[in-house]
């Protein structure tokens, strides 16, 4: 007698869901820096690239992460004007560590993400602010803290928890659930 | 955790990470960089339907949202109209002092030496931008070059800062890193414009080394200079709002409210020639 690991229905195979799970996130980054530089140009914008990245890292390995972490950064990039690279390089390296931390160390669900996806932004927002404005001592420039950056990292928060949610379903969508079958008896088993 | 920094996958994270410190180095010390433009030819396109998008949802969400301020506005338009009516008989001398306008800024005859783009569309803005610069549908493709002024009937914008083959980024006048020699228009004295995160968040600028002496008084337009050679002489920047001493007691300073506001911007022109051009480098070397 063995146990066999079936798939549970016929449905589309392991290959075509993972390509379609790719194209999804593809396209929501392009949807995501869409949204980033669309509409008016007064108003703080979400920068939901961060948290989308973060999700995704979730749930892939290292080295994908690390990946959709750089495109993501450089993505962000363009759409803020900024030193093109330095989001990229930033999100390359916690993005690579957050899916290794969710391998090693930690569950995957919603409060250890928010919690990554928090801390993440938090650190952003002020090697953002160091390096793009109080190194440049510009007038005026703690007026940018308050009236842009906070606004916008307090509304990429607010909505990552969209992001994971957006991730888990295109996870599990992704993944052929399997059941495990007894084989028939077989004449030719000698039975004790 | 200690495996996994020994690891072949973190030294593939390493290497990626190395990639983008290059391509930031490469960034940094290039003036057009091949990474954005290849992802910025890519993006464009959904940039553009993007931003089309979302000016007809804006459009159509502002029709039924603000009905009745419309309702409130056409009625307040239609007082302004028969107010309007009645100072038609100031028309002849309205006209009069348009004319005279009209020559003391030179408008007519500063633009006749100048060479436009074709309309440019704004696909894009840049996030959280202070200066609210943004991205237009033309690029060195359409002859447009750095440091291009970037205008609208009401007057300069700012100026092409970046150029890729299909798109352009539009630096306003707004931002700190742009300085313009301009004078007013009722007494033809002379400063320069400086931008400042405080006053952009408000979508003004600042007029520095103005005269202590000056007669300029709320409400005068003030115009380019042309000077530099980067701009045309005479294009309007804005109207002068509150002046003040500087610090230092040797000047004045004057806020100005541009005529256009950036982030309400559909479409621009770019002044790709005009006499002069360049002429301030001339000069100086």
């Amino acid at each position: 007698m063995k146990i066999q690991s079936k798939p549970k229905s016929a449905g589309l195979s392991q290959n075509v869901r993972t390509v379609l799970k790719w194209l999804f996130y593809v396209l929501t980054m392009i949807f995501f820096y869409c949204v980033m530089v669309s509409g008016s140009g007064n108003g703080s914008k979400a920068l939901m690239l961060i948290p989308f990245a973060t999700a995704i890292a979730c749930y892939e390995g290292e080295i994908p992460a690390a990946v959709i972490g750089a495109i993501s950064g450089i993505l962000i990039d363009l759409a803020t004007g900024q030193l093109l690279g330095f989001t990229g390089l930033y999100l390359c390296l916690f993005c690579g560590i957050i899916s290794g931390m969710f391998r090693q160390f930690l569950r995957k669900n919603i409060i250890n993400y928010f919690a990554l996806t928090v801390a993440t932004c938090l650190i952003y927002l002020y090697i953002d602010y160091y390096f793009f404005y109080v190194i440049w001592d510009y007038e005026g420039y703690q007026e940018v803290l308050k009236a842009r950056l906070i606004p916008s990292h307090l509304k990429t928060i607010v909505f990552s928890p969209l992001c994971y949610l957006a991730c888990l379903i295109a996870e599990r969508l992704s993944t052929v659930k399997r059941k495990l079958e007894l084989e028939e008896k077989s004449e030719m088993v000698d039975r004790v | 955790m200690k495996d996994f920094f020994t690891s072949t996958k973190f030294k593939v994270i390493l290497c990626i990470a190395a990639l983008m410190i290059g391509i930031m180095i490469y960034a940094a010390v290039a003036s057009g960089s091949a990474v954005s433009s290849a992802f910025g030819t890519i993006l464009e396109p959904f940039q553009s339907a993007s931003q089309s998008i979302s000016t007809w949802v804006t459009t159509r969400i502002d029709m039924f949202v603000n009905a009745g301020k419309y309702y409130e506005e056409n009625q307040a338009l239609k007082e302004e109209i028969a107010r309007l009516t009645g100072e038609m008989a100031d028309y002849e001398t309205v006209m009069q002092e348009n004319e005279q306008l009209r020559e003391m800024v030179s408008l007519a005859e500063s633009s006749e030496g100048m060479e436009f783009s074709e309309p440019c569309k704004v696909i894009g803005r840049t996030a959280n931008d202070v200066y609210g610069s943004f991205f237009i549908d033309k690029g060195s493709k359409d002859g447009i070059e750095y440091y291009d002024p970037v205008v609208t009937a009401n007057g300069l914008v700012g100026f092409v800062t970046e150029v890729e083959y299909t798109y352009s980024k539009v630096t306003t006048i707004l931002s700190s890193d742009i300085s313009i020699g301009i004078y007013c228009v009722e007494t033809g004295e002379t400063g320069v414009t400086e931008g400042s995160y405080t006053l952009g968040l408000n979508g003004k600028l600042r007029m520095i080394y103005i005269p202590l002496d000056c007669e300029m008084s709320e409400g005068d337009i003030v115009v380019t200079s042309g000077y530099s050679g980067l701009v045309p002489n005479g294009l309007i920047v804005g109207t002068v709002g509150e002046t003040e001493i500087t610090a230092s007691g040797l000047s004045r300073t004057a806020v100005i409210t541009p005529t256009v506001d950036p982030d309400e911007l559909t479409s621009v022109y770019v002044i790709v020639d005009f006499e002069g051009k360049g002429s301030g480098y001339e000069d100086s070397e």
